[in-house]
C-alpha cells in the first residue's frame, strides 16, 4: 500500500479513508477468489453419472392392530405415534438428469424425482408431488444426500392412516 | 461492481425485457429489503408466480433465522448477559455520600478527543474487522440453506447423510425436521399438511 507523505491532518484523514475503502472493496474478492482457485486446482471433475439408482418405499402408518414396524421397512425414525407401520411397496427407480422419473403413489398422486447435480459423494435431487389433475401438492423439495441416507416425506393422509414416502440413493 | 449485475442463477419466466428474470443476488437483496423500489416490485411479482424463486427466498429467510439464533446462542455462551448484570450491580452499589461519589468520579478515565485522522484510522480498523467477520461467518451461514459451493470440497468429502436444501410447500404449511439416529447421524423428514379439499383417493382421515 502507498505511504502518505504529507503530514497534514486532512491528508492523513483522506489517506486513512482511502485505506478503509480499499479494505472494504477487497473483502468480497478475498472471500471469493481462494475458494474458486482451490476448487479448480484440487478438484479434477470426475464424470458425473447421467443416471443413478434410488429406492422408493411407500409405508402405511395406521392404528389398526399393534403390529409395530414391519421388519421389511428397515430403519425408520419415529414418525408419529401410530401402532402399525406396514411396507406397502418398495421399488428401484432410475433417476436421470433433466428427465423426471414419475411414480404413482398409493393415494393417486404422482411423485416426480429428477437428478439435479452430483457434487462428489453428494447427489442433489429435486422432488415434487402432483395431484392427479396435474396441480402441485408439493411443488419442490431439493435434497442433498449421500448414498444410503434416506429422506422421508410424511404427512399425507391415506386410508385411515398416513402415507410415508422413503427415498434413498443406492450405490452405483 | 454493481450489486445488480450478477449473471448467476437467473430464473426463467418467459424472458420479457420489462420483467427480466431475477438473479439469485437480486432475490437476496429483495429478501433483505435492499432492492430499489421499482425492481423490488418486479421481483415481488415474479416471486409470487415462480415456485423456484419462492423456494429460494424461503430458504434465504430460513438461513437468516438460523444465523440469528446462532448469534444469540453465541452471545449467551460467551456470557454477554453477565456484562449487563455487572453494570446493573455496579449501579446498585453507587456511593450514597458526596465524598464517595467524588472518589468514584476520580476513577473514571477522561475521554480523549481523537484527532480527525485518528478517527479515520479507527474507522478503517473497524471496517477491516467487519470485513474479516464477514469472511469468517458468511460461509457458515450459507451452509444452512444454500447448496454446497465449489470451495467446500473438504466438507463434501466428509459429508454423510441427507439435507433438505430447498423446499416449497406451496399454499399449505409444512415442516422440516431431523430425527437423530442411534449411530449419531440424523434422518431428514419433510412433513406435509393435508388439505381437506384436495382430491386424493383413499383418504378417509
Amino acid at each position: 500500500m502507498k505511504q502518505c507523505p504529507t503530514p497534514g491532518n486532512k491528508s492523513r484523514a483522506l489517506c486513512a479513508s482511502l485505506a478503509a475503502l480499499s479494505i472494504l472493496a477487497m473483502g468480497p474478492i478475498v472471500h471469493a477468489a481462494p475458494a474458486r482457485g482451490l476448487a479448480e486446482v484440487a478438484q479434477q471433475p470426475a464424470p458425473a453419472p447421467a443416471a443413478i439408482e434410488a429406492e422408493v418405499s411407500f409405508i402405511h402408518a395406521t392404528n389398526d392392530g399393534d403390529g409395530g414396524v414391519d421388519p421389511n421397512i428397515g430403519k425408520l425414525p419415529n414418525l408419529g405415534s401410530y401402532k402399525n407401520y406396514r411396507l406397502l411397496q418398495r421399488a428401484k427407480v432410475s433417476i436421470r438428469k433433466g428427465a423426471p422419473t414419475t411414480t404413482t403413489l398409493p393415494n393417486g398422486r404422482v411423485l416426480q424425482i429428477t437428478l439435479k447435480d452430483v457434487k462428489g459423494p453428494q447427489f442433489i435431487i429435486d422432488t415434487s408431488i402432483n395431484q392427479p389433475g396435474g396441480t402441485a401438492f408439493l411443488p419442490l423439495l431439493e435434497v442433498r444426500a449421500t448414498v444410503g441416507a434416506p429422506v422421508f416425506i410424511a404427512g399425507q393422509s391415506y386410508q385411515a392412516g398416513m402415507l410415508i414416502i422413503g427415498i434413498k440413493i443406492l450405490p452405483h | 461492481m454493481s450489486r445488480h449485475d450478477s449473471p448467476s442463477g437467473s430464473i426463467a419466466n418467459g424472458g420479457s425485457p420489462d420483467r427480466r428474470d431475477p438473479t439469485d443476488q437480486e432475490l437476496m437483496l429483495w429478501a433483505d429489503g435492499e432492492l430499489d423500489p421499482r425492481r423490488a416490485a418486479e421481483v415481488e411479482a415474479l416471486v409470487l408466480t415462480n415456485p423456484r424463486a419462492r423456494a429460494i427466498v424461503a430458504a434465504l429467510r430460513q438461513g437468516s433465522e438460523v444465523l440469528a439464533f446462532d448469534a444469540l446462542d453465541r452471545a449467551q455462551a460467551s456470557g454477554a448477559g453477565s456484562i449487563v448484570d455487572g453494570v446493573m450491580a455496579a449501579l446498585d452499589k453507587e456511593p450514597a455520600d458526596d465524598e464517595a461519589a467524588a472518589a468514584s468520579t476520580a476513577r473514571v478515565a477522561p475521554v480523549r478527543h481523537l484527532r480527525p485522522w485518528r478517527t479515520a484510522v479507527a474507522a478503517s480498523v473497524f471496517a477491516a474487522a467487519a470485513a474479516a467477520a464477514v469472511v469468517v461467518f458468511l460461509p457458515r451461514a450459507s451452509r444452512v440453506a444454500a447448496p454446497v459451493g465449489p470451495g467446500e470440497s473438504e466438507t463434501q468429502a466428509t459429508f454423510s447423510g441427507a439435507v433438505i436444501d430447498v423446499v416449497d410447500f406451496g399454499a399449505r404449511p409444512g415442516t422440516i425436521f431431523y430425527v437423530p439416529s442411534e449411530d449419531e447421524s440424523t434422518t431428514a423428514v419433510v412433513w406435509l399438511t393435508e388439505d381437506d379439499a384436495s382430491p386424493s383417493s383413499g383418504e378417509t382421515l
